[in-house]
């Protein structure tokens, strides 16, 4: 079967301390890390360069990548995912959630690093065709 | 006995995993069958807000789900047409 080049939308449940357990997804679109990686540009100066807009930096990796969580409310209500919530969370919680994802990050390219040495040689990218 | 059956909602959505494909409003599922023997077939009409996502419409398992006191529904979606303001679609069972 030929590789399949889309992102099909996985979720991964990552433990947190006490309990609690965050859902992200296993792989970012380039629509999705995209947005992430923009979501940090401030403003553009008038030379061109760019201002970073250090109130979101971070964030919308962490944004882009969380799907659910287990955090509950003052009112014992659950809560869902968004850059207002997360906003709001305390700095350790945070902390935590970035810890957890960066891990994943790092998992999953370990795991298509090592698919990626499974490949046969002949069919690998790069491969000349022989004659 | 009943041989149709219909459930209505104001909001919902057709979900491929985590992405959602569709925005519907307005929806009512008709749970249908010819006679007494036959098997129970689900079949959604809907309006849709927005653009919809046509990539993840094509993509199987696409749920239809929609909020409900205490949870959600969620079907599967078998067979899916979408128009210009409604889409028409064909349900397997639901899931909960």
């Amino acid at each position: 079967m030929p590789r399949l080049r889309f992102v099909t939308p996985e979720v991964v449940r990552l433990p947190l301390s006490e309990g609690d357990w965050i859902e992200v997804k296993k792989r970012l679109t380039v629509g999705e890390a995209r947005q992430a990686t923009s979501s940090f540009i401030g403003t553009f100066t008038r030379d061109g360069a760019r201002t970073v807009n250090m109130e979101t930096l971070g964030m919308g990796n962490v944004l882009a990548y969380l799907v659910r969580w287990s955090f509950r409310d003052s009112n014992d209500l659950p809560t869902t995912v968004s850059l207002d919530a997360i906003k709001l969370l305390d700095l350790d919680t945070y902390r935590e959630i970035e810890e957890a994802i960066e891990a994943h990050e790092t998992r999953v390219a370990m795991e298509d690093a090592e698919r990626e040495k499974k490949v046969p040689a002949s069919i690998a990218p790069g491969a000349s065709p022989t004659s | 006995m009943f041989r149709t059956l219909t459930l209505r909602g104001v909001s919902g959505s057709l979900n491929w995993g985590y992405r959602s494909a569709a925005t519907l409003t307005g929806w009512s599922v008709r749970r249908v069958r010819e006679d007494d023997r036959a098997p129970w077939r689900w079949e959604l009409e809907a309006g849709y807000t927005g653009p919809v996502d046509s990539f993840s419409l094509r993509q199987r398992p696409l749920l239809f789900t929609a909020p409900r006191r205490g949870g959600f529904w969620c079907w599967p979606v078998q067979t899916l047409h979408v128009g210009e303001t409604r889409l028409i679609a064909t349900l397997g069972p639901p899931e909960y």
